[in-house]
């Protein structure tokens, strides 16, 4: 399972499809205050990442991927300008 | 058919009968592009425009599964890419032909399509052939750092922003001497996922990536409503790489056809920034876009309002400002919904509506505004199926029938009432109201047809490039007045008699370049074809700078031919003389060549003309040129005919044949030798002719004792003759329908009406008849 509630945070694993998209969606609108864990996240489609850009959750754990850690991950930790 | 995890495409008769359309208008477009590209082989414009149609033509033709289609396509589409991106150097300047030659073999398996439901066998053969032709013409592929490329528009104006933590990653990894910097800028469409893109997968395999900035819309939309499949990312990437690296990376992104770029930068990002080029950019105009669209808002909100409280028409300028400034920058979207926000009512405009509709148009990505080329047409056209209009004059020629009857009901009325009956009176005014407003409503239904002659001119560059290449002519085609308005029918019934003539000027008309020069004529000849209004005719004239037509040539052939006699041909002018060339039978070409020449074809296109009404005629000036010129009318109106009767028949003569229509006693007949008949009118001596006889039908017995002949007084041509009839009946104004069907193109009648009876009646062709 790429996608998942374990109760307390999101979490986003292995290769994640764009399908997982809504999923996500629906998880982060669910689990207003969860964190999104995707230490173990090898890939994520661009629909994933953009709700990832998009829900602006906290996050836990550095992915496994290079190219998520380099330029994904700077887009969600700098805080968005007004 | 083709299912991907995001949708369904299903393929049915609609989806493909919209796509034959789409793709013969995207085929006419690149072919215009095209031919302009010859012209002007730098037109940054033409060449974007002319990989979009191929781009969409390739991804409409790959929804269905014709392979060898797309895959020609495809290869068309990768030398345009090469094109733009200016990797072609010398190879730019030949690209023209190879592409159109694809263009002509998809239209003719557009036609297969069409007609059989798939390609014709064999296909699959074409398509290897053009394909190895187009990469024929693309050279080696040759991405050498060492080469004489020639370098496409300057990088991105991106690049210039490059922070220097971005330059100092970049200058870290460029370490050989070999590695190629490249600039990517990726904008995908934001439906790309249905297509089984995935953006940053896409980044992920791009190799030595030093800068890849991805850009999120500002701000994102409410959570709760967001449209996860919706792409709303775009990228700038910047990777060094091996040439070999750099080939496969831009392969790859050319799938992408329009939303990627790629570009090679130079190494030393020292420089300091380019200077803009003289074009303005995208940024430029999207920042100028964004300066104008700002200044809007703050006119709509200085002062919490109150500088447009109680004054809808600031508002309503804002609006408009800003929407013109969103369609310079290409969104016409936006300025749509700028547009509709301001409430025409003056005492509902709400200056934060506007406001709110200017900010939404302000928050996509900037670098989105300024990538769709403007819509040339605007949003004041309505697309309407062509069907439905001719269903509205269908339905006007009915009502102009209904109208006859009334008429004819009318005319019994008055002979059983009397015409002074009041009842009568009043049924005549209402007529005559009924008589004006299905005139007017006529009218306007036909000018709904109205279209620019543009849509039969454009076919023709195409063709004159062509037929002057055969020839071995030189020749500049000028089109003037394109958008001159006909009537659609008739639009499209010129085709094929202006490419004759067109064909004409080009075989006999212009002389080869260097019997040109020899004469002290420039190399290339000059063909105009122009249009223009005058009254309520449309004109179109074919002229060209030649040799003219040769009157003395043209009188021998028509008397070898029969068409007139040795007299006669001493007898007329030079002009008269050149206008025998609409004879029949007459060519004054030497050798009968392929092309034309062959003396059918000016005959066909004056058969033509008159068949709508109009007329042709042609200017010749020895040595310098001819003008063949057609006079058409403007659209279709309704005709005035004279209804006769011969035994049981009704038919209709063309009011404007007819002189006069008379009885004449039997005793003003003058019995000619051979069995003829004349009679005196007006000092002139007239033939007598039985209708019946011309239409071959039985001789009447005559009744014994003197009667009275009807006669009607027709004249064509000149020539003037006394048509017998059995009787004559009323004036009526008729739509008049062309033959068609079996009857087509039959001689002697002009086409049919119905009359207020519901009687079809065959309106004469004076002209053929008094033959």
């Amino acid at each position: 399972m790429t996608l998942r509630w374990d109760g307390g945070a999101i979490l986003l694993e292995g290769e994640c499809p764009a399908d997982e998209a809504e999923g996500l969606l629906e998880l982060v609108l669910a689990h207003p205050a969860a964190p999104i864990d995707w230490s173990r996240c090898r890939s994520a489609h661009t629909a994933v990442v953009q709700v990832l850009l998009a829900a602006r959750r906290p996050l836990h754990g550095l992915p496994e991927d290079d190219f998520l850690r380099r330029w994904v991950l700077p887009c969600l930790t700098v805080s968005p300008e007004t | 058919m083709r299912c991907c995890a995001y949708g369904v495409a299903v393929v049915s008769g609609s989806l493909l009968a919209q796509f034959l359309v789409e793709a013969r208008e995207l085929i006419q477009e690149a072919s215009d592009d095209l031919l302009a590209l010859e012209r002007d082989p730098e037109d940054a414009e033409c060449i974007d425009r002319a990989f979009r149609a191929l781009h969409t033509l390739k991804g409409s033709a790959a929804l269905f599964a014709f392979a060898p289609l797309t895959s020609t396509l495809h290869a068309a589409e990768d030398l345009l890419a090469a094109l733009r991106e200016g990797r072609l150097g010398d190879a730019a300047g030949d690209i023209a032909d190879p592409v159109l030659a694809v263009l002509d073999q998809a239209t003719r398996w557009l036609d297969a399509i069409e007609s059989e439901g798939d390609l014709p066998p064999g296909a699959t053969e074409a398509s290897a052939r053009l394909v190895a032709r187009l990469r024929g013409a693309a050279g080696e592929d040759h991405h050498d750092a060492t080469g004489p490329v020639r370098q496409s528009a300057s990088p991105p104006d991106w690049v210039a922003t490059l922070t220097e933590g971005e330059r100092a990653a970049i200058r870290g990894m460029s370490g050989e001497r070999s590695r190629l910097a490249l600039a990517i800028t990726y904008d995908p469409d934001p439906d790309c996922f249905f297509h089984g893109d995935d953006p940053l997968g896409q980044m992920r395999r791009v190799p030595g990536l030093a800068v890849c900035r991805i850009k999120v819309p500002d701000p994102w939309p409410p959570l709760a409503e967001m449209d996860v499949f919706r792409c709303r990312i775009c990228l700038r990437a910047v990777a060094l790489m091996s040439p070999e690296e750099a080939a496969e990376v831009r392969s790859r992104f050319r799938l992408l056809g329009p939303q990627a770029r790629i570009d090679e930068i130079p190494a030393d990002l020292l420089l300091p920034a380019a200077p803009s080029p003289a074009r303005p950019t995208t940024t430029t105009v999207a920042a100028f876009t964004r300066a104008v669209l700002e200044e809007q808002r703050r006119m709509l909100s200085a002062g919490g309002g109150a500088a447009v409280r109680g004054q809808p028409g600031r508002i309503a300028a804002a609006a408009r400002v800003a929407a013109n400034a969103l369609r310079f920058a290409g969104d016409s979207e936006a300025a749509a919904r700028v547009e509709a926000a301001c409430a025409s009512d003056p005492a509902l405009r709400d200056a934060d509506q506007v406001n709110r509709a200017i900010a939404e148009a302000l928050s996509p990505t900037v670098s989105r505004i300024g990538t769709v080329a403007p819509d040339p047409r605007g949003g004041r056209l309505l697309r309407v199926d062509s069907a439905k209009v001719d269903r509205l004059i269908a339905l006007a020629d009915e009502m102009v029938l209904a109208r006859n009857a009334i008429q004819h009901l009318l005319r019994r009325a008055e002979q059983q009432l009397g015409a002074g009956q009041e009842l009568v009176r009043g049924l005549k005014d209402q007529h005559g109201t009924l008589e004006r407003l299905a005139r007017e409503w006529h009218e306007a239904a036909v000018r709904m047809r109205m279209v620019p002659v543009e849509e039969v001119f454009r076919r023709f560059p195409r063709l004159v490039r062509e037929l002057s290449r055969q020839l071995g002519k030189q020749v500049e085609l000028v089109i003037e007045g394109e958008r001159t308005e006909a009537d659609r029918d008739l639009v499209e019934s010129l085709f094929e008699p202006l490419l004759h003539l067109l064909r004409n000027s080009l075989d006999h008309g212009i002389e080869p370049p260097e019997e040109r020069q020899r004469i002290g004529k420039a190399k290339a000849a000059r063909l105009v074809l122009r249009a223009f209004q005058e009254a309520d005719r449309v004109i179109i004239e074919v002229e060209d700078d030649g040799r003219g037509v040769d009157a003395r040539l043209v009188r021998r052939r028509a008397v070898q031919r029969g068409i007139i006699d040795a007299e006669r041909a001493a007898s007329i002018t030079d002009a008269e003389a050149v206008e025998l060339v609409f004879a029949s039978g007459v060519s004054t070409a030497e050798t009968v060549s392929d092309i034309s020449g062959r003396g059918i074809g000016m005959d066909a296109v004056r058969h033509a003309a008159e068949r709508t009404g109009g007329t042709v005629s042609i200017r010749s000036r020895p040595r310098e040129g001819s003008t063949i010129r057609l006079s058409l009318p403007l659209s279709v109106t309704l005709t005035q005919i004279l209804v006769v009767r011969v035994d049981q028949h009704l038919f209709g003569l063309p009011l404007d044949t007819v002189l006069e229509s008379l009885r004449v006693p039997e005793a003003r007949i003058q019995k000619l030798r051979d069995g003829a008949e004349a009679f005196a009118q007006n000092d002139r001596i007239l033939p007598l002719i039985p209708l019946r006889r011309i239409l071959e039908l039985p001789a009447a017995d005559r009744a014994t004792g003197v009667q009275d002949r009807h006669v009607i007084v027709v004249q064509a041509d000149g020539q003037e003759a006394g048509l017998e009839v059995d009787e004559i009946g009323d004036r009526l104004e008729v739509i008049l329908r062309p033959l068609g069907g079996l009857l087509a193109g039959m001689r002697g009648y002009l086409g049919t009406t119905l009359l207020g009876s519901g009687r079809a009646t065959l309106v004469l062709d004076v002209r053929e008849v008094l033959r």
